[in-house]
């Protein structure tokens, strides 16, 4: 370890920069923005007007990337985000930082997205090593990965409605060693230098203390221990022309989990919400059957016990008296699982078409029966119960893949109720690396019962411009 | 009687020097085989090529790849290919093992993904090539081949689809060098037997390979084509196994 821990520092020591002529810079200009198509005075997420601006987001990225040695590797992206709009009310002026920086009348994000060292061949042949903020190739699905709980989802850039963030993982810091034993057959160890937490939407916290009575968040924190860091571990393979993988991951739900409700002394309501533990048991699959490619994923979610509760009131001779009632938040291991598979139809210069069975979207959990009548958890709505939908795309290419239409949709199946969430887009290849796309995100079925249907008054439309340099 | 005699005499001279040796065309194919897959090809190749890719309209594309394949004997040829520029698709990665087994890896998805079978036609990168054209297989495996015409320098086969092979291409006219034993001129045939593509090879020798140094492959059907120049052309260096792996596939390259 004390071997390691040298090496990762002369690394990091040594100036990337010094040898420049080595240094590859690369990026995106984009510009995204999107607009709300009717008037949405009762939400539940979004309250709109027609026709106004539902998102407006410049997006550039800068990546650094080259090598030290023949084994030695570096990759460093920042990302920036800027909107055109200043932030200013009734009661506040658009005003600067202390520096002097145009903090609200031009906001604008700046952080790193990802910063590693790449060692092949690290101590040992066969032994790559990777150090730092990085993406994590974990399972064999197109984005609706369930075996994959290294890499959070980023949440908040999912109610952008960009197709670009559609369920993207966020990366994670971490030390990453995949021994090859064959070129098909590895093994992955993964430690994770902190928790998986997926970014929320701005005003998380006053949406869910929004409702008649005064709420208020208490949020589990817990110390920064090297108990309280995650790891992961993988074998994958090939067999019989299959990949094949399996995974363990020990860690945490990446998403805050409600467990208690507890009433304050003012009438007020405060929600006890946590990050518990978990561990996940994967098995990921990839192949081809009947010409066709198909892949599946399986997860065996095992949650740590949770003692969930409520105080209910109690008649008695004199005052009614609170009782707390607890009872166990999940009702022990479940499963998640996606399965799906790709095919090139042979019309004209051939429809690809890609569709997904998904049982457990990312926000989903199996809780207990009492946690559901309890705490309100259902099916068809986020942070709900584990319910069923249809992931589904058809891309077709027009003059030699400059112009590219797409039809993704979403069926979402809850209880008694669907939701479908059609997501048409066009991208069109102005310069070889200049993409203008548009498209929207439409949902029709039923508004109070799922998940996808509670949009269904936040229809947008939105345009995007890409340029990669 | 002696006239007769002559004359058919010289008649079947005359026939026999048009057609030179009179070799079945699969024993062509098989000569092409051994230049391409087999014995008489180099044991590996590690080159740079430059793609480039015209549309109908006259656009324009550059694209810049590393390029590494092994020559297994008897078996598909292992190939890797990564992207160098430009920075849209800086990467992405492309490594056929076998026919069955190709994996394309995008970085800006984070994903390895495979090619099914049924993909193996579709357009590799946008270009005039199919991901099936690129990778490197045996002819005599997937068809037959009967000798059209033989001219002084070259021959040209007509090669048959076997009824059992899963090939997008139903037959395949087909002018091979006598000097190289490589393949010039190629025209494709799609399932109704229409013209698909077109691809002129040119092939230079590299003592003692000789190894295709331009292929320009033409959409018939679209009217574009893209050109592959290979340069910086190194064999036999003794490639490792490992480099034709997904390891290899996901790796930065220098």
């Amino acid at each position: 370890m004390k071997k390691t821990i040298v090496l990762f520092i002369l690394v990091l020591t040594a100036s990337p920069l010094a040898n420049s002529s080595d240094v590859q810079i690369s990026g995106r200009v984009k510009l995204f923005s999107s607009l709300f198509l009717k008037k949405n005075a009762e939400g539940p997420y979004f309250i709109h007007g027609s026709g106004e601006f539902a998102f407006k987001r410049i997006e550039a990225r800068l990546r650094l990337s080259g090598f030290l040695s023949d084994q030695i590797s570096y990759s460093v992206r920042f990302d920036s985000f800027s909107q055109p709009d200043a932030l200013f009310s009734e009661w506040r002026f658009p005003e600067s930082s202390t520096l002097g920086a145009p903090t609200q009348a031009e906001p604008f994000d700046f952080f790193l997205y990802e910063g590693n060292v790449r060692i092949n061949d690290f101590i040992l042949d066969g032994l790559d090593f990777t150090a730092g903020k990085q993406r994590i190739l974990w399972g064999t699905a197109d984005k609706a990965n369930v075996v994959d709980n290294l890499n959070p989802v980023d949440f908040a850039n999912f109610l952008t409605f960009d197709p670009d963030y559609f369920a993207e993982r966020r990366p994670q810091t971490a030390l990453n060693f995949e021994y090859y034993f064959s070129g098909f057959t590895k093994i992955q160890l993964i430690w994770l230098l902190s928790r998986q937490i997926s970014p929320l939407p701005a005003d998380f916290s006053e949406m869910v203390t929004q409702g008649l009575m005064p709420t208020y968040v208490k949020i589990e924190t817990e110390n920064k221990l090297l108990q309280n860091t995650n790891m992961a571990l993988r074998f994958s393979t090939v067999l019989l022309n299959t990949d094949i993988g399996l995974s363990y991951y020990k860690g945490n739900f990446s998403l805050p989990m409600l467990y208690g409700v507890t009433p304050t002394a003012i009438n007020g309501l405060e929600y006890s919400y946590k990050y518990p533990q978990r561990s996940v048991w994967g098995l990921d699959i990839a192949g081809e059957i009947f010409s066709m490619g198909f892949w599946s994923e399986l997860a065996y979610v095992q949650p740590e016990p949770v003692d969930g509760f409520v105080f209910v009131s109690v008649p008695s001779n004199r005052f009614p008296s609170m009782i707390k009632k607890s009872f166990p938040l999940f009702e022990g291991s479940y499963l998640k699982y996606v399965l799906g598979a790709d095919y090139t139809v042979d019309i004209g210069t051939g429809i690809y078409l890609n569709a997904q069975y998904l049982h457990g979207f990312f926000d989903e959990t199996d809780y207990s029966s009492r946690a559901e009548s309890a705490l309100g958890f259902q099916k068809g709505m986020f942070f709900g119960e584990i319910q069923d939908y249809i992931l589904a795309r058809a891309e077709y290419s027009l003059m030699r893949d400059k112009l590219t239409l797409e039809l993704g949709g979403i069926v979402e199946f809850s209880k008694q109720e669907q939701a479908f969430a059609f997501m048409p887009s066009l991208e069109y290849k102005i310069k070889d690396l200049v993409t203008f796309q548009a498209g929207g995100f439409l949902v029709s079925g039923n508004q109070d019962h799922t998940k996808f249907g509670s949009f269904k008054k936040d229809n947008i439309l939105f345009f995007a411009f890409k340029t990669d340099f | 009687m002696n006239k007769k005699i002559i004359i058919i005499s010289l008649a079947f001279c005359l026939f026999s020097a048009g057609f030179g040796e009179n070799i079945p065309g699969n024993d062509i194919l098989k000569k092409v085989d051994a230049r391409t897959v087999g014995d008489e090809a180099p044991k590996d190749t590690q080159m740079v090529m430059t793609m480039k890719i015209v549309s109908t309209s006259g656009n324009k594309k550059v694209r810049e790849l590393k390029t590494w394949t092994k020559n297994n004997p008897g078996q598909d040829d292992w190939r890797l290919m990564k992207f160098m520029s430009p920075p849209d698709v800086r990467d992405v990665g492309f490594l056929s093992l076998s026919d069955e087994q190709m994996y394309l890896y995008l970085p800006e998805f984070h994903r390895v993904r495979r090619i099914a079978s049924h993909n193996k036609s579709d357009r590799f990168m946008g270009s005039d090539f199919s991901y099936e054209d690129l990778g490197v297989t045996s002819f005599q495996k997937y068809y037959d081949a009967e000798i059209v015409e033989e001219k002084h320098s070259s021959w040209i086969l007509k090669l048959t689809k076997k009824p059992e092979a899963d090939k997008p291409y139903k037959s395949i006219e087909m002018e091979v060098s006598k000097d190289s034993n490589l393949p010039t001129k190629m025209k494709l045939y799609d399932s109704s037997e229409d013209l698909w593509k077109e691809a002129d090879q040119e092939n230079k020798f590299f003592d003692p390979y000789w190894i295709p140094v331009k292929i320009t492959m033409k959409n018939i059907k679209e009217g574009s084509w893209t050109e592959l120049s290979m340069k910086e052309i190194k064999t036999d260096q003794g490639l490792d196994s490992d480099i034709f792996t997904p390891r290899y596939l996901k790796r930065r390259v220098r």
